[in-house]
């Protein structure tokens, strides 16, 4: 019963800051709050395991509490991990349908023109709908028909020629979704005078398998993932370090792996690095590629994600050194989508009150293209606002020269 | 990446302080581990409400030189309070929350037990009683609640107020407005705190074109005309809180707001209005993070790690450590010692545990926790290993030297100190530019 | 003067004196309870709270060890609300004599007590917390009760069958007439008012103040009170009681209850001048933090909340002012058969989880004196909130009806309504919503914020009373319409102080922090004029319900 994971609410004060900046609590009255869902709760759940509230299954593990915490609670990880101790998760079909990306990226991506005009259709939405649960209203992604590791097999002697060298852990929208960001961090490391390889092997991080329950399966992709980058970063020294494009990849690799896996991985962490955190350093030392004005206005949005990891200042120094780039950061607000959570119909109504706030915002700005490196809140931007949604690095590869 | 100015600590001091800074051009950029003790302040701001015997103060800048040498105040003196104050002022009317003083006196700030605590600038909405005859023009007493919010107790604050001075031929009627007629719907109103009570009558009352008509109607049957209608502060998240405004006039009534129990409301706002200010004058705010070691060479800090970037050091040409107190964590103790956690500064203290505290929790001397902290110079720089840091300030509750408790200071003290850092930084800066080292300008 | 008569007057309101009470009065006794303060105020309210299987003492005093299993089967069965039957362990750390095992499981044996052997690892697997390092580990059925809870459960009985609780009232004085106690007289202590209660029988169930109730007549009992220290950790860290196995020693025990762990006792011979001035030590807090990290190793990574300590009523045998002849086992002297003043008995000693047995037995001796001859029913009829009916409360979280469940048994539907201001949660650590606490004042005698605390949990979560003591305060004064209610803010802070200060560092000393910023700054408590009157003061309690909407 004990021998607990997170022993970290021990050090709520209940000075109740993570209450108020909940937005789930706030969009949802039957959701009891992070101080109670977490730190009150887990007194109470020790105690008797029977106290658990179905409750919990609203946290949508944004983080936000965690980072309004000033006594160092994590009770986002304390919600999660009591949620897989006390049976809070469902795994439906549908929930192993939108958490299992590695095997329905590559069934969906093999059929993707297909897939990608049946998911935009009404009835099949309906269908999805009644049968499955996800919302007909939300907008589904779509599909890449040559993945990332197919596109870059042609790339790959190439990038040999470089000295120095990093590993690319595209992830899995990246790679069966959307290759265009990858690309881009390609352009840009190349012009940095950096090569990039990939992994082997890797497995999608994990952060979908979690919030739906599936923890077994994400300890064996953490597992597999980190043997992996052990080995490039043995195997090959010009190989300096492991690079995340998508922010909350980055943070489950870096912190969600210890923290909620309890898998190990403290050798590496430093090595692990999210793109803007890593090409900020190189801009520090002096590395930058050589950029031309690309005379944009833009508005930034902060994926809560890369707020947790402490990664918004790269960004931002990332942003900064793109001449002729105008940036206005919008409000650090949550956009709603959360990952797997905005898709199901219980969330959706939740998950856009929450993300309103931002929609908002963006609709009274005259700005060329909204900005933001979470694909997730791309996908939820691009919903419910007439903007196009960019990522930082494909900002960054436009103004290369 | 290096900063002109890195501000650790987001609240009143440290806040004030990156704000002038940002908007005298320095590059600057606040870290902070978590929301700040203005969650769980009054929203006023209190210069000096108690002098040194705990006797209540009518005019605090007429007592700054009376303060022993190593309070904060007399570092700055009492010119540089006054402006800092101005500053402050200024800065929350820009960002459309009025703060108001009180011809030159310390005025009365209502509690939400019934206390009167003297205070310098209150927002508005709360009504402000002169501290020499607070119960003057006053007969009858209203207290209402909003949907049986639990964090406001009209008994108890009738039962506290009735016993000032003057206040104990007053009548009081206690009244609660019901969840209902207020519109809320939502799983249990009397379990909103004040913020979701505030966005709840947003979204379900105030939405509606008669909403305020509703809420001014069933106020004034509440009052029967009393003289002073006291409500809680759950009414508006908004910095202009003009719902207030409104409702003073469809109702007529002097309408006073109290703030509660944590979250505060009215100290939110002020958050809420700080950082706006800063952002709008172009700096950076790092929230969730926390500074975890400093690199120092001889009497300079040159950068400072965090938590979440250990491995990348963020470099500065002056540092501000505005940490706040032991619940803010900018104070640390363990079994034995108290500590600054941050950069290993010097702090005023004794080994005895025993002698950290006081016996009597409320109603006894002073608690030397609450006083303790940093121990700075008159310039409020700090020590370390017995070497005075010359690029490191220090600001607000962090410093050694005042009981912001017992002297009803906080706000003043946070507000000074973080001004008056800025100053120095400032007109250090303008002598000595380290901004176009070559290399290392990078964002 | 009041005067009111009865057939006994129980002095005491302890387990043992509520206990009484109920005997009394389930055999159809009148029977009224004279408390000076509230009930379980003193070393009923600052124990272990820990239900002793027994094997304790089975290797050291065989017939105490007997004693107990007999009464923790029988309070498992009609006190199973106040009670979890969470087991316990006897460890056998590398320090202790691994042989001691076996003579312990003997003396178990001889005492009726089951045990059962366990490997280290299945110890582990058991209650993960505890010492890796143990070499093994003996199984007793060992339970945690709480004492609070169980003392309101027998007075709110008692009540039930017609007996009667006066709290806040002080015995000044024994009435004798002709040489017979003929009752007591006393005075309310909140309003001054004198009163004598004559009855045929005053018990004597005072605990370690029985010494002065006995002077009252010129008769001595001698106490040799001993001061024990413990400390409450935040959460609860052990699910089955962890002791030594090895001869029964200073702060060897780690007790599991309800939300937090406590880690006790330690023991200090004090003279009994010094029993209203008792602190916890430094020395003590170190020695307890010492002993209860070789228990259970995480205890010292762990918030310690608070520390208080109590006295044991020890009790001399005879007149020898050494001390030498104390028993720690139960005292029971008719003062008519041993000093011939009849009309008194004293009934002390013994421990906490022994009460229901020494109640009986003092109520057999007044059954016998005034001629009753109803049987005990004590061990047998369940006390209100033992019943195992199902409480219905949809309209509640699961962890508010649990919390509630848990508390007050079947009794917990008395206030789990249908309505949502009841049933908002006012106590956010221990989940006490708005309706038990207006049960407990309606229902349980409690007058302020302190009582609510024994009987409800309120203030005793991490919070130290931050959010919940004005709340409750408030309700409180909204039911007894008194101005009590402010001030009982501030005592109660004072008294949760009392057990912080001792372990003021880490979170303690934020949390303080937290609490003295916002009652002394945000709420501006110690502006407060302080007032000693029962005011008379111009608060009109029109709560005017603003239902009906007026449009403009």
């Amino acid at each position: 019963m004990l021998n607990l994971l997170d022993t970290s609410f021990d050090h709520c004060i209940k000075c109740t800051v993570c209450t108020t900046r909940c937005p789930v609590a706030e969009a949802n009255p039957d959701y009891p709050g992070p101080k109670q869902a977490g730190p009150d709760g887990e007194r109470l759940r020790i105690k008797n395991p029977q106290l658990y509230d179905e409750a919990l299954k609203y946290c949508s593990n944004c983080k936000r509490c965690e980072i309004a915490c000033p006594s160092g609670v994590q009770v986002g990880t304390v919600i999660q991990l009591a949620k897989a101790k006390h049976g809070g998760f469902n795994k439906s079909p549908r929930d192993f349908i939108l958490s299992h990306t590695d095997l329905f990226g590559a069934l969906s991506s093999s059929a993707a023109p297909l897939v990608n005009m049946a998911t935009g259709l009404k009835p099949v939405k309906k269908l999805l709908d009644k049968v499955l649960g996800i919302d007909e209203r939300q907008t589904l992604p779509k599909y890449a028909q040559q993945t990332f590791r197919s596109w870059f097999r042609k790339e790959a002697a190439g990038q040999a020629q470089f000295e120095r060298k990093i590993a690319f852990f595209h992830g899995c929208f990246t790679n069966y979704n959307d290759p265009t960001v990858g690309k881009h961090l390609l352009a840009i490391l190349n012009a940095m005078n950096i090569g990039v390889t990939l992994l082997k092997k890797e497995r999608c991080c994990g952060i979908p398998l979690m919030a739906n329950g599936f923890f077994d399966r994400a300890r064996k992709n953490a597992q597999l993932n980190l043997s992996q980058f052990t080995d490039a970063l043995n195997d090959d020294s010009s190989i300096e370090c492991i690079i995340a494009s998508e922010s909350s990849c980055a943070m489950t690799l870096r912190d969600e792996y210890p923290e909620v896996l309890q898998v190990d991985n403290h050798a590496l962490k430093e090595r692990i690095l999210f793109a803007s955190a890593f090409i900020a350093r190189e801009l520090a030392n002096g590395n930058a590629p050589k950029m031309k004005p690309v005379n944009l206005r833009v508005a930034y949005h902060s994926p809560c994600h890369l707020i947790k990891q402490g990664g918004i200042i790269h960004t931002m120094a990332l942003l900064n050194s793109i001449p002729g780039l105008e940036v206005i950061m919008l409000d650090q607000k949550c956009c709603g989508l959360s990952g797997t959570y905005g898709f199901k119909k219980e969330n959706y109504q939740t998950s856009q009150r929450v993300g309103q706030a931002i929609f908002d915002q963006l609709a009274t700005m005259t700005v060329d293209y909204a900005v933001t490196d979470c694909e997730s809140c791309k996908m939820q931007i691009e919903m419910n606002t007439s903007h196009k949604v960019l990522h930082p690095l494909t900002l960054m590869a436009q103004s290369l020269a | 990446m290096k900063y002109d100015v890195m501000v650790i600590g987001g609240g009143l001091a440290g806040l004030t302080c990156a704000i002038r800074c940002a908007e005298a051009g320095l590059k600057s950029v606040v870290i902070s581990a978590g929301e700040s003790a203005l969650a769980f302040a009054s929203g006023a701001i209190d210069v000096l409400g108690f002098d040194q015997d705990s006797r209540p103060v009518e005019k605090p800048f007429a007592h700054i030189d009376q303060l022993p040498a190593e309070h904060p105040y007399r570092k700055l003196g009492t010119e540089a309070l006054h402006q800092s104050l101005d500053f402050f002022r200024a800065q929350m009317a820009a960002a459309g929350l009025h703060m108001h003083s009180h011809k030159q006196l310390n005025h009365g700030r209502l509690t939400a037990l019934g206390a009167i605590r003297p205070t310098w600038l209150s927002q508005k909405g709360t009504h402000a009683l002169p501290l020499a005859a607070p119960a003057e023009g006053i007969r009858r007493v209203a207290v209402v609640n909003l949907a049986g919010f639990r964090d406001f107790q009209p008994t108890l604050l009738a039962a506290g107020l009735s016993r000032q001075p003057g206040f104990a031929d007053v009548t009081f009627t206690l009244a609660d407005i019901k969840a209902e007629t207020l519109n809320i719907n939502t799983r249990n109103p009397c379990e909103l705190r004040a913020p979701e009570l505030a966005r709840t009558l947003r979204r379900d009352l105030f939405s509606q074109p008669n909403g305020l008509h509703i809420l001014s109607s069933a106020l004034q049957k509440a009052a029967h005309n009393a003289d002073l209608l006291v409500i809680p502060s759950v009414l508006s998240e908004e910095n202009d809180n003009d719902i207030i405004t409104q409702l003073a006039r469809l109702t007529g009534l002097n309408i006073c707001e109290v703030a509660t129990l944590p979250p505060s409301l009215p100290g939110m706002r002020i958050a809420a209005a700080l950082k706006q200010r800063f952002r709008q004058a172009g700096g950076l705010f790092l929230e969730g993070d926390q500074v975890i070691d400093g690199q120092f060479e001889q009497d300079r800090l040159l950068s400072i790690t965090t938590q979440l970037n250990p491995d990348m050091p963020l470099l500065a040409s002056h540092f501000v450590l505005a940490t706040g107190s032991f619940f803010s964590q900018g104070l640390a103790s363990d079994h034995y010692h108290l500590s600054e956690p941050a950069l290993g500064l010097t702090v005023s203290s004794t080994d005895n545990r025993e002698q950290w505290s006081g016996e009597r929790f409320l109603d006894g001397g002073q608690h030397r926790f609450s006083r303790a902290g940093v121990i700075t110079d008159p310039g409020l720089n700090p020590y370390r290993h017995g070497e005075k840091i010359h690029n490191l300030y220090c600001a607000g509750a962090v410093l050694d030297g005042f009981n912001p408790v017992q002297e009803a200071s906080a706000g003043g003290v946070a507000i000074g100190t973080g001004w008056f850092v800025a100053e120095r930084i400032i007109n250090a800066m303008a002598r000595a530019p380290e901004r176009h080292l070559q290399g290392q300008e990078v964002c | 003067m009041r005067q009111i008569e009865t057939d006994v007057v129980i002095i005491g309101g302890g387990a043992t004196g509520a206990g009484v009470l109920r005997d009394c009065a389930q055999r159809g006794m009148r029977a009224i309870l004279v408390e000076r303060d509230d009930i379980a105020n003193g070393t009923t309210g600052r124990n272990h709270g820990l239900l002793h299987s027994g094997a304790r003492y089975a290797v050291t005093d065989p017939h105490s060890a007997v004693e107990c299993i007999q009464e923790n089967r029988i309070l498992k069965k009609v006190a199973s609300h106040c009670i979890e039957d969470t087991g316990g362990l006897f460890i056998t750390l590398p320090e202790d004599d691994l042989r001691f095992q076996q003579t312990f499981v003997d003396a178990c044996r001889t005492a009726d007590i089951e045990t059962q052997i366990l490997t280290p690892n299945e110890a582990l697997r058991l209650e993960p917390n505890v010492n890796p390092k143990l070499l093994g580990a003996v199984r007793v059925p060992d339970g945690t009760v709480d004492p609070f809870r169980l003392t309101a459960s027998n007075i709110l009985d008692a009540e039930e069958y017609g007996g009667r609780l006066m709290n806040y009232t002080r015995v000044t004085g024994l009435i004798i007439n002709q040489g017979r106690v003929c009752g007591v007289n006393c005075v309310r202590v909140r309003t001054g008012e004198k009163i004598a209660i004559h009855a045929q029988q005053v018990v004597n169930a005072a605990g370690i103040w029985g010494q002065q109730i006995c002077e009252y007549a010129d008769l001595s009992i001698r106490m040799f009170p001993a001061k024990g220290s413990l400390l409450i950790v935040d959460y609860r860290v052990n699910g089955m009681v962890i002791n030594r196995c090895r001869k029964p020693a200073d702060a060897d025990i780690l007790v599991p209850g309800d939300t937090i762990s406590l880690i006790g006792t330690t023991s200090e011979k004090i003279p009994y001048g010094d029993i209203e001035h008792i602190r916890v030590t430094p020395n003590e807090v170190e020695t307890l933090l010492a002993e209860g990290e070789k228990l259970c190793p995480v205890m010292t990574k762990t918030r310690i909340l608070r520390a208080y300590c109590g006295v044991r009523p020890l009790v001399s045998l005879d007149d020898d002012p050494s001390g030498r002849n104390i028993s720690r086992g139960i005292v029971l002297v008719d003062h008519g058969d041993r000093d011939g003043l009849p009309g008194l008995i004293t009934i002390t000693g013994g421990k906490l989880m022994t009460y229901r047995l020494m109640a009986e037995m003092a109520t057999d001796v007044v059954a016998k004196n005034l001629g009753n001859t109803q049987p005990c029913t004590t061990g047998v009829r369940p006390l209100p909130g033992a019943s195992h009916h199902d409480v219905y409360a949809p309209q509640v979280s699961i962890p508010v009806y649990g919390s509630a469940r848990y508390r007050h048994g079947e009794r917990a539907a008395r206030f789990l309504a249908d309505d949502k201001k009841q049933n908002a949660v006012i106590c956010e650590c221990e989940m006490v919503t708005r309706g038990e606490i207006e049960y407990a004042v309606h229902n349980l005698n409690a007058t302020d914020l302190v009582d609510l605390r024994r009987r409800t949990r309120v203030g005793m979560g991490p919070c130290q009373g931050e959010l919940c003591a004005c709340r409750a305060a408030g309700i409180v004064s909204e039911i007894t319409g008194d101005d009590n209610a402010l001030n009982s803010i501030g005592e109660f802070m004072q008294e949760r102080w009392k057990g912080i200060r001792p372990v003021l560092w880490g979170d303690a000393l934020r949390e303080a922090d937290l609490n003295y910023w916002l009652y002394n700054n945000l709420l501006g408590y110690q502006q407060l004029p302080s007032t000693d009157e029962a005011a008379d003061k111009n608060i009109r309690s029109l709560v005017v319900d603003i239902t009906d909407r007026e449009t403009a």
